[in-house]
């Protein structure tokens, strides 16, 4: 019972935010211009002196999974677990276009599940044999979503206790994180240190 | 049956007044830095054009010819622009502590309203400290320093306003940027401060997030 990523998409369809807990292949990062700024710095496009953008302070002690160059391959996974998105090609995506294609996969279901049932029926999740995907939408616009592995039951619960914790302090009270805007994701230390804080805490990781 | 404390049942039976609802508060300082920074840059450059029309009517002498921007230069134009940001930086903080020296006022007015005159500037200060950071932000100061002659040093370790403060561009940026969100309770003490008859100056300085100290110069015939 683990949790593989997280992913956090605003209203402008656009994903502001990324971080991952165990992948088999770590990202690719995204293309110049991919993705919006702040999302994550495992994926963002390496500036163009060829150097990698500043390492943040915050490197979880436990996380043997990922460095800041995003090249160590994960070791001692449990059962090999083809990370989802990997199965669509046989090379790696980049991760803009990983991001984006999350995104479709969650709109196209919603809006068939809006159709199929009428406008009080949400798509929460939905499984396959190795994974499952849990989302959470605010009323706001911005989609939560999470991939664990296929046993684990109910994570829109934590989902939405992330809401209302780390984003709520650490996004909408922080004065230097701009919500609405269209070239900026959200990342910022404390955010991530609490995310990590409250997913570890969690009697189904690991 | 053992009666309970003293100042627990005094706590219940008197509650310290609150005066600051802490979400509104962060969120109206988050629009009152944007605002202010969008209205500092309208004023500047409207300023700047009528100095230049007054320049070409001939009524002020024409401004110095601007530094060429020689592009091999790195330095001359870097430092320009760093003056520039520097004196909107200031006139944002400015108008911000200006502002939270009108609240900081009316806060003294509620606050002193049921209580004895204050007997020199060290009791006034330890008003400061207990009452008005309570009502303001929910603690008491950490630490309190004086010389005795004038100059106080109060220090936060974990000054409300800035607890929220993190950056994707790492702690330094962070940092920089938190400078001009203590300029408004900078100016609340100043003004309840100023209210209550002891006119100073108070700098805040952040060392590292979210620990904050100001210090009080005050006037030392008190």
């Amino acid at each position: 019972m683990t949790i593989y990523s997280l992913y956090i998409y605003d209203r402008h369809c656009a994903c502001v935010y990324y971080q991952d807990w165990h992948r088999t292949k770590q990202p690719k990062r995204a293309g110049e211009g991919g993705i919006l700024n702040a999302v994550s710095q495992a994926v963002s496009p390496l500036t163009p002196d060829g150097a990698a953008p500043t390492p943040s302070a915050f490197t979880s002690p436990r996380n043997t999974l990922s460095s800041t160059t995003g090249l160590v391959v994960a070791i001692g996974e449990d059962p090999p677990v083809q990370d989802p998105v990997e199965h669509a090609r046989s090379s790696t995506l980049p991760f803009d276009e990983e991001a984006k294609l999350v995104y479709g996969v969650i709109l196209s279901l919603r809006n068939m599940v809006k159709k199929l049932s009428g406008r009080d029926e949400q798509f929460t999740s939905y499984r396959t044999s190795t994974y499952r995907l849990h989302l959470y939408e605010t009323v706001s616009g911005y989609k939560f979503v999470m991939l664990s592995d296929a046993a684990t039951e109910g994570l829109r619960f934590v989902l939405r206790q992330i809401y209302n914790g780390p984003f709520l302090d650490f996004v909408v009270r922080n004065p230097l994180v701009p919500m609405d805007s269209q070239v900026q994701g959200i990342d910022n230390d404390y955010f991530r240190a609490s995310i990590d804080r409250l997913i570890r805490g969690l009697s189904v990781f690991n | 049956m053992q009666p309970a404390p003293a100042n627990a049942l005094s706590t219940l039976a008197d509650p310290p007044t609150r005066m600051v609802d802490g979400a509104v508060m962060d969120y109206f300082l988050i629009e009152a830095v944007n605002a202010l920074r969008v209205s500092s840059a309208v004023a500047a450059a409207r300023a700047k054009k009528i100095e230049r029309d007054m320049a070409e009517a001939g009524l002020l002498p024409p401004p110095p010819p601007a530094k060429q921007q020689n592009p091999r230069d790195s330095t001359s134009s870097t430092t320009g622009k760093i003056m520039g940001s520097v004196e909107e930086e200031e006139s944002i903080r400015s108008r911000l502590e200006a502002i939270g020296m009108h609240v900081g006022g009316n806060f003294a007015e509620r606050l002193c309203r049921d209580r004895s005159l204050f007997s020199d500037s060290l009791d006034a200060i330890k008003f400061v400290c207990k009452e008005l950071w309570v009502s303001c932000w929910d603690k008491q100061v950490d630490n309190l320093r004086t010389n005795h002659r004038g100059v106080y040093v109060l220090q936060d370790n974990a000054f409300k306003p800035i607890a929220r403060i993190s950056s994707w561009e790492g702690r330094q940026e962070a940092l920089r940027r938190a400078k001009l969100y203590v300029a408004l309770p900078a100016g609340i003490i100043r003004g309840a401060l100023s209210r209550i008859g002891f006119h100073g100056t108070v700098v805040p300085e952040i060392t590292t997030l979210p620990q904050c100290t100001f210090q009080i110069k005050l006037p030392k015939n008190t």
